[in-house]
């Protein structure tokens, strides 16, 4: 497996090494280090500097320089490479600048066709480990996932999923409303896929808990990442069947723009 | 429905609006007394009298209508008919919380359908009382009033005069003005029932939005669908249970629905907008059509600008008002009250 990490020469250049310094191990990857040509021009020892603080010990990096800026340098490169993974630090645009410039994160996760980890400040050791599972197909392979990286990490995987309906109060034949009302409220005994993400958490031998919550999506993703202490989240990065993108609330993009920790937009091969 | 059937019912509806409408006015004049007696004055007893209304009626546009044939009346002013057309939307909001409430009660499945009544709630009070506010200032400028006023119509109105004639006549037989208003009433509801056979149905239309249950639209997208639905349906509360066909499964997503709330009580005021355009009152269409801009004004920047931490709020504050079974009971009554001590606050 093959890491991409771009060497940001701010201080959230940091988080990523250190995110990297968990990652890398945890997946037996190898590391390619990336910076755009303006930066190093401008820190002629930012390879240097960033390798030393990797220390690393049984992975081995090599290097690659592409024009700037950030976006289009990891885009390039990740195409260029086989990678399975992106590292990036987000830029830190305040509000205004990010109206007109954009999110960095958010550009590079909707670009590259690679999983993509954003690497907010980390913890020192990535011990527990969040996943948003939605219900839908792309679920099992979400969680085998998050099971590989869990295991790797040797890490706690709890898995959350949200109930964000509610039921009309329309007068539905008996028997649809039951079926409405499990849909919602028992995901476990109506979604085949929560079935079979339970059975995938329990053959993997990782410690594992399933967390359900009410509410509106980012909101109580957020709230049970301050709840429950978790070190790093990871989201699939599927985009819904049926409806034209243009018409579609970009979660996974709300998710990043909040999120206090390191995500990982997992991009799961097609089920 | 076949086209044909749908133009009659169109035709009959619209007949038994202006029959009712012109009824209505027959007998306000008893209203107006009662009133009177009660010591009812001012926009704020308004509000509450169109919210019990809304109540008594389970619907908001036939009392929204009632309000702009007391103002051609004059047993409401135009500040007094647009507080009562406020109260219809608050009394419009509290029906769907109450509906929900006994819908929960019955299927033993505590909160999930008053949250929706809530939120339907907080959302025309949230856009509704600050328009009340704004519109009241702008009915207040004579230019404004002036601008809006309604031109011309009176070849139209003659040919309408000329159909209701024998009915109204009939009408004004009845000795009692107060019967007459109670059956201006009854032609008002029977007229709306009549007008939802002629208008198309929109449920299961779109395959595009059969994942209102699982996926998530913008807002501003389920925003504009809850203005087409209800400007096909004319009820906030038709358009939600409308969605339940439209899902397929009973169940919604909150993050679609608070944008689609929010573009239902926009062009709600489409049938309210007819019946202005029918009272011969010349502040009746200033007044409904302030208002549904004020609410239009508000609405529009929250949903582009500010959605998440508004809906952020919505769901906190929805999910609070029927936590459990004694809250939910207690914010139900709370709102079943309210209204009485409104219409006596003057």
């Amino acid at each position: 497996m093959d890491i991409l990490l771009y060497v940001d020469p701010s201080i959230r250049g940091e988080w990523a090494l250190a995110a990297a310094k968990q990652m890398v191990p945890a997946l037996r990857a190898r590391l390619t280090l990336l910076a755009t040509t303006e930066d190093v021009a401008q820190h002629p020892r930012l390879i240097e500097d960033a390798n030393a603080r990797l220390d690393r010990d049984g992975f081995t990096t090599r290097v690659a320089i592409r024009p700037g800026p950030a976006e289009r340098a990891v885009l390039a490169e990740s195409q260029a490479g086989a990678y399975a993974l992106s590292i990036v630090p987000p830029a830190g645009r305040r509000a205004l600048v990010r109206l007109f410039k954009g999110s960095r994160v958010a550009t590079v996760v909707r670009s590259v066709k690679t999983s993509v980890l954003v690497a907010r400040r980390p913890s020192a050791k990535f011990a527990r480990v969040l996943v948003a599972v939605a219900g839908g197909k792309h679920s099992a392979a979400t969680t085998l996932g998050a099971i590989e990286i869990a295991r790797g990490l040797g890490a706690r995987l709890t898995a959350i999923h949200i109930r964000a309906g509610v039921t009309l109060p329309e007068q539905l034949p008996l028997t649809e409303r039951r079926e409405a009302r499990q849909a919602v409220e028992s995901p476990t005994e109506d979604f085949d896929q929560h079935a079979k993400v339970r059975e995938l958490l329990q053959q993997s031998g990782v410690p594992f808990d399933i967390v359900v919550r009410d509410g509106l999506i980012v909101d109580e993703l957020l709230a049970e990442i301050e709840e429950g202490g978790h070190d790093l989240l990871i989201i699939g990065a599927h985009r819904p069947e049926g409806a034209p993108t243009w018409m579609l609330d970009d979660v996974t993009e709300r998710v990043l723009l909040r999120c206090p920790i390191p995500i990982l937009v997992l991009r799961a091969p097609e089920p | 429905m076949g086209v044909l059937k749908r133009l009659i019912a169109l035709g009959a509806g619209i007949y038994l609006i202006i029959l009712a409408i012109g009824t209505l006015g027959k007998g306000a004049s008893a209203v107006a007394t009662l009133l009177q007696t009660l010591g009812v004055g001012g926009p704020v007893s308004a509000v509450g009298l169109g919210w019990i209304g809304a109540m008594i009626l389970m619907s908001g546009s036939p009392v929204a209508s009632i309000a702009l044939t007391l103002l051609d009346q004059g047993a409401l002013d135009r500040f007094e008919s647009m507080g009562m057309i406020c109260g219809s939307r608050l009394g419009s909001g509290f029906v769907i919380l109450f509906v929900g409430f006994l819908h929960d009660h019955r299927s033993r499945q505590h909160g999930r359908t008053a949250y929706i009544g809530a939120a339907a709630f907080f959302i025309a009070a949230v856009l509704c009382v600050p328009a009340l506010t704004v519109g009241e200032w702008l009915l207040r400028d004579p230019a404004v009033l002036e601008r809006l006023r309604m031109s011309g119509g009176s070849n139209v109105d003659s040919v309408v005069d000329m159909l209701m004639r024998p009915a109204l006549m009939l009408v004004g037989m009845i000795p009692w003005p107060f019967l007459v208003f109670v059956l201006g009433v009854a032609m008002l509801l029977v007229a709306f029932k009549v007008l939802d056979h002629a208008l198309p149905d929109v449920s299961g239309t779109s395959p595009r939005f059969a994942g209102v249950s699982s996926v998530l639209f913008r807002p501003p997208v389920m925003f504009l669908v809850g203005m087409i639905v209800t400007t096909l349906t004319l009820s906030v509360s038709v358009s939600i249970t409308v969605l339940v066909p439209l899902t397929a499964k009973g169940y919604v997503r909150r993050e679609n629905l608070f944008p689609y709330i929010m573009g239902a009580n926009v062009t709600t005021f489409v049938d309210t907008l007819f019946v202005a355009c029918i009272v011969k009152h010349p502040d009746a269409l200033p007044v409904v059509l302030i208002f549904m801009l004020c609410v239009a004004a508000l609405a529009i920047p929250i949903v582009f600008l500010v959605f998440a931490p508004f809906q952020h709020g919505l769901d906190r504050l929805s999910s609070i008002c029927v936590r459990d079974p004694r809250r939910s009971i207690a914010f139900v009554l709370f709102l079943f009250v309210t209204p009485l001590i409104l219409l006596f606050a003057s």
